[in-house]
């Protein structure tokens, strides 16, 4: 699937340098100023666009993808630490060839994709191409852009078929997986042309579609199992439309939804509306339908001309023109094969390192990796720069990081090793991830495990399906490692550690816990409330009052975070991971919180 | 089947070599134009004494050769014919002599071919008319241009100038493939890649896929090209802008966006340079589609107007004007005329009318809803055929309109004729020996018509009138996407995987010619003419510009 070279691409005597008019085709913009919420034991350290991916930032895909199809320029919004990063960031510097105007956004606020746009607004001349910073695709992108094109479309985005990620992700038993919130998507019957779209959440007893979608497209196909990935094309008037609008803060969470809602809406259809609003304009007194003006993409007289005379139409059955006469059009390409990753959870990110080699012509082994000869290097492993790779060490569908340090007979499979970490001698870490600075002692034995950014592991420590990271609570540091899903007998050696081992739904304490319950209880319950996973919660029946602390506090904490208006998210959560309801009922909206099992009711 | 074809393209190459020697399109000015007119007979008229002189030579050599050779058989095949002819032969005397007959005059290989009698004598009344326009010329007043313009029209009809063979319609010859590809290298175009098996008789015509549009090759934010032209060559490839009306206006729309948006680069002129811009659009278009005819006259007058701009003339000033023109194009030679020919095709249209059209064209759907609101009575037999089914769109616009229609597929039309009292037909273009080139399948229905004796009346602005000559739908047409022909019907595609049945290949036609003899009448907005009389309306045209 990868794009033919193409001769024309970098040629320089454009259509907009001779003129000198800066009327572009399209501009490119890159969000990179999301948290990854979904895998803060990555991120804790490096920001997600830093993430390496096959030895490069996360970011680097999508500005290659950029670069490779021909943008000359690119607006990155991203954070004042990621900014920092990417001007230090030799890999960045030296492959990304784009001119890229950084432009940075508050970390904490609570900003989303559609304030970011709204935020560089002023720089917007054009129609501009969304691309959020963690896709990895070899998409061939003018698949996108000619539906924008042709159509006329107020928008378009790609989507891709899911993948089943076949990877054991550290920490996680088995194949299972949180139940994710499912996407429906409805196509018109050339499976271009976007006209419904749903989230499972938002459902509350059933899909119901509006009667002037199924009057206008009697056979809709509702498609499941698609991933939105997170690129699109819109017109200027949307950006002017969220200027306006300030009431809209994610592209994906509203601005999409109400776009392709908007499409079957009578005032955007209706030529009457339209007339009246043209006088409106000045006086900008109806702010909702003067929104919707700004949106529909208004043909000039003579496109609608031409279009009349035009014998073709986009459906069939009805008596209504192309269109239906709609100005406003979504349509989304679907990826039925090809690579297509958002790298926004664990699993993703695995796999993403798995096939992220097979999109770009690299030697796998870096020039400036010192590979001692008697050592066995898989074709599939990726050996970044300055590396040391000691003598009778085996490698295989890994990748190794920059200055990463691996000592003799280490045996590494189907693992993940970030930057600057030294593994001991005779380590074996089979399906793991080690982010960045970690030390890996002498013999340890590790599978399937997430090692925390500079973690220290104790040589000869087995480890099995861990999830070794590292959490603040308040201003004291805590060091705990959350076991989750133990199968084997578990022993981490580390102070301040609290461990709990769980062998069977059978409960039994290891060592003594130094911090209070409740800090325990806080850190256990940050990890949770952040992860959105499945993490440990007890069953543990003689330490009632311990129990009930620790789930008040979780539910404060969640509540804190707003998740508790889905019930159903909490017991599914719970479901998911202890095999127990637990249920929990909020008095009167108070904060109160009453948690408890069905053991526990008489609390 | 396939010598057929070869001669008829042997015979454009012909004329091509006996037209102006001077190919040069660039030139066209119309001050040249004009004179090209007296340049020409005269040149002409040199030139038929020369070939005189060298007929008599041959004719004695030949019959010399003739007693010493008489056994010999000749080959007899049509490269030997090639040498150069004069054009004005009739298309009888261009077959070539059957190889089983004995040639009496076997020609040697380095002599020019025989001629037969009637050559002869259809070349004397060539020169003799050629010296009598020449004399016409001197004689006549120099001052009246009509006079001037009147001759050269008349040795043009005679000698029809086609100046070179288009390269579209030689896809076959590798040099020409080679040539195309050089220049669209050189205006930084991608080329398309011919997609699939062509059928035998139509291999000297692209066939493109429109699964492989030309964006793929292009980088995204477009920078050689307009993305309003970017736009408009994937709504035509993609069929999305479709007919001959709705293409040239779409066309107009885009030029008026380029133009918009140009600035002249310094050290330039205005004139010059934009004319040079829009070269390498137009080639892009080109690839994503072949031009139509009324895009090809839209282009030319577009051109003609951009020349016309004096080098004086402020930018912004000749932007405006430019643009104004442009609006004036759409308005007068497309909605105006559309206006003009509503109004005199509704006189054809009598209370209790059944009216046969077929396909979708934009003209006649006009004309018919033009006609229901005068309170006309007719009925409408909208007839459609596959692959593009366009008869649906026409019969959607009818039926929202509240015309009473039926609706047959083409396979049906001598079935439903007999209770048709007329058939109006829309039309591609218009051809200069009077061919109606039009959506495939139009000259069937024609034909079909005039057998029931059912008057068909072809409606067409002036603006799609063309100076091309054509008399089949071979030479020049175009090949849509074969993979339109594949059907899927319950869940079942049959022609899925046709490219590996080597002897199996789609055709995919768009256009035909109707000859003239099956059209009664064509409405134009300069009114009802008959097909013959498109060469006056033409020269009428080229007096106008």
């Amino acid at each position: 699937m990868r794009l033919p070279p193409l001769s024309y691409r970098d040629s320089r005597s454009s259509w907009t340098k001779n003129t000198g008019t800066d009327t572009m085709e399209l501009q490119a913009v890159l969000m990179a100023a999301g948290g990854g919420s979904r895998m803060t034991d990555l991120t804790y350290n490096t920001p997600k666009p830093m993430l390496p991916v096959g030895n490069k930032p996360l970011m680097w895909y999508p500005l290659n993808l950029l670069e490779r199809v021909g943008f000359e320029e690119v607006i990155v919004i991203t954070t004042k630490e990621v900014q920092k990063m990417m001007s230090t960031d030799s890999k960045m510097k030296r492959d990304i060839k784009m001119k890229m105007e950084v432009v940075c956004v508050p970390e904490d606020g609570d900003m989303g994709t559609a304030d970011a746009l709204r935020h560089i607004q002023q720089k917007i001349k054009t129609d501009i191409l969304v691309v959020s910073c963690d896709l990895i695709t070899d998409v061939a992108l003018h698949e996108v852009v000619d539906l924008f094109r042709a159509h006329n479309a107020t928008l378009a985005m790609l989507m891709s078929k899911a993948h089943e990620f076949t990877e054991t992700v550290p920490g996680q038993k088995g194949k299972k997986r949180t139940a994710e919130q499912r996407d429906f998507v409805g196509v018109d019957e050339s499976g271009k042309r976007l006209l419904f779209m749903a989230n499972e959440a938002d459902l509350e007893d059933g899909l119901s579609v509006r009667k002037s979608i199924i009057r206008k497209h009697p056979r809709m196909h509702i498609k499941t199992g698609l991933v939105d990935a997170h690129l699109y094309c819109l017109k200027k008037a949307v950006v002017d439309f969220l200027t306006e609008n300030k009431s809209i803060s994610s592209i994906r969470g509203e601005l999409v939804p109400y776009l392709v809602r908007k499409q079957f809406s009578k005032t955007t259809n209706s030529q009457k509306v339209k007339e009246d609003l043209e006088d409106q304009t000045q006086k900008k007194n109806d702010c909702s339908t003067n929104h919707e003006l700004l949106i529909s993409s208004r043909d000039e007289p003579l496109l609608q001309l031409a279009q009349e005379r035009s014998c073709w139409n986009d459906h069939r059955g009805d008596m209504s023109e192309a269109y239906h006469g709609g100005k406003l059009r979504c349509y989304v390409h679907i990826m039925e094969q090809g690579l297509c990753y958002r790298v926004n959870t664990l699993a993703a990110y695995i796999e993403a390192n798995r096939q992220a080699p097979k999109l770009f012509e690299e030697p796998p082994v870096h020039p400036s990796a010192i590979i001692s000869e008697r050592c066995q290097v898989g074709s599939d492993s990726i050996i970044g720069e300055r590396c040391q790779i000691a003598e009778k060490t085996s490698i295989k569908r890994s990748t190794i990081g920059i200055s990463s340090n691996v000592k003799e007979k280490v045996k590494v499979t189907n693992s993940i090793v970030m930057h600057s970490v030294t593994i001991e001698e005779g380590c074996n870490i089979q399906g793991s991830v080690i982010c960045s600075n970690a030390i890996i002692g002498r013999g340890a034995d590790l599978k399937y495990c997430l090692v925390g950014n500079g973690q220290r592991i104790e040589p000869e420590a087995p480890c099995a399906s861990l999830w070794l990271t590292q959490i603040r609570v308040s201003a004291v540091c805590v060091r705990v490692c959350v076991c989750v899903f133990v199968f084997f007998y578990v022993c981490v050696r580390a102070c301040a550690c609290v461990c709990v081992h769980y062998i069977d739904g059978e409960v039994r304490e290891h060592g003594q816990n130094r911090t209070t319950r409740n800090s325990t209880a806080a850190a256990c319950s940050h990890t949770h409330t952040h992860t959105h996973t499945r993490t440990l919660l007890t069953r543990e029946h003689s330490h009632a009052p311990f129990v009930l602390s620790f789930h008040t506090t979780v539910a404060k904490l969640i509540l804190s975070n707003r998740f508790l208006h889905t019930k159903t998210c909490l017991c599914g959560w719970n479901t998911a991971l202890c095999h127990h309801l637990f249920w929990i009922s909020t008095a009167e909206r108070t904060n109160e919180v009453i948690v408890g099992t069905d053991q526990l009711m008489e609390i | 089947m396939l010598l057929q074809q070869q001669r008829k393209r042997s015979r454009i190459v012909k004329m091509a070599d006996s037209g102006v020697t001077d190919g040069n399109e660039k030139k066209g000015d119309i001050e040249r134009a004009k004179n090209e007119g007296k340049e020409l007979t005269k040149e002409e008229k040199q030139r038929l004494r020369k070939e005189k002189k060298q007929q008599k030579k041959s004719k004695e050599k030949k019959d010399d050769k003739a007693i010493q050779e008489s056994g010999k058989e000749t080959k007899g095949d049509s490269s030997a014919v090639s040498a150069p002819q004069p054009s004005t032969q009739s298309t009888a005397q261009k077959v070539p002599a059957p190889v089983s007959v004995p040639a009496p005059e076997a020609p040697t290989p380095a002599e020019k071919p025989p001629k037969s009698k009637a050559e002869l004598k259809a070349e004397r009344r060539a020169r003799q008319e050629a010296e009598r326009a020449s004399k016409q010329s001197k004689k006549g007043d120099p001052g009246p241009q009509g006079a001037v313009s009147k001759s050269k029209a008349a040795t043009n009809e005679l000698q029809p100038v086609v100046k070179r063979l288009p390269e579209h319609i030689q896809v076959d010859n590798p040099d020409v493939l080679k040539k195309l590809a050089k220049k669209l290298e050189r205006q930084q175009i991608p080329l398309r890649l011919d997609y699939g098996y062509k059928v035998s008789l139509f291999s000297h015509l692209h066939q493109y896929s429109r699964k492989a549009p030309l964006t793929q090759q292009l980088s995204i934010p477009s920078t050689v090209i307009h993305p309003a032209i970017v736009r408009l060559g994937l709504q035509y490839s993609q069929g999305i802008v479709a007919g001959s009306n709705a293409r040239s206006i779409a066309l107009l729309h885009a030029f008026k966006q380029v133009i918009r948006d140009y600035t002249t680069p310094p050290n330039e002129e205005l004139s010059r340079d934009l004319v040079n811009r829009l070269k390498p659009y137009i080639s892009f278009l080109n690839q994503c589609r072949p031009l139509s005819a009324s895009m090809g006259n839209a282009i030319k007058y577009v051109k003609k107007e951009i020349s016309n701009i004096p080098s004086q003339c402020k930018e912004e000033e000749a932007k405006r004007k430019l643009l104004f023109c442009i609006e004036w194009y759409i308005k007068e030679k497309i909605i105006l005329a559309a206006k003009a020919i509503a109004e005199s095709s509704i006189e054809k249209i009598s209370d209790g009318d059944v009216i046969l059209i077929y396909g979708c064209s934009s003209l006649v759907n006009h004309i018919l809803c033009e006609a229901l609101e005068k309170n006309r009575k007719f009925r409408v037999i909208v007839v459609d055929s596959r692959p593009r089914l366009e008869g649906r769109e026409a019969l959607r616009r009818l039926v929202q309109r509240g015309i009473s229609c039926t609706y047959v597929l083409i396979s049906a039309v001598s079935y439903i004729l007999p209770e048709v009292s007329k058939v109006f037909l829309g039309a591609h273009a218009l051809l200069a020996n009077g061919y109606v080139m039009s959506r495939v399948g139009t000259s069937q229905i024609a034909l079909v018509a005039k057998a029931f004796n059912v008057p068909v009346l072809v409606c067409c602005e002036t603006y799609k009138f063309c100076e091309r000559v054509q008399t089949d739908s071979f030479v020049s047409n175009e090949l849509d996407d074969p993979d339109d022909l594949i059907v899927t019907r319950n869940g079942q595609t049959h022609l899925e995987h046709w490219q590996q049945e080597p002897p199996l290949g789609l055709l995919n036609l768009v256009y035909d010619v109707t000859p003239p003899d099956f059209v009664d009448l064509v409405i134009t907005e300069l009114g009802m003419i008959p097909c013959t009389s498109v060469p006056v309306v033409l020269r009428v045209k080229n007096v106008d510009q």
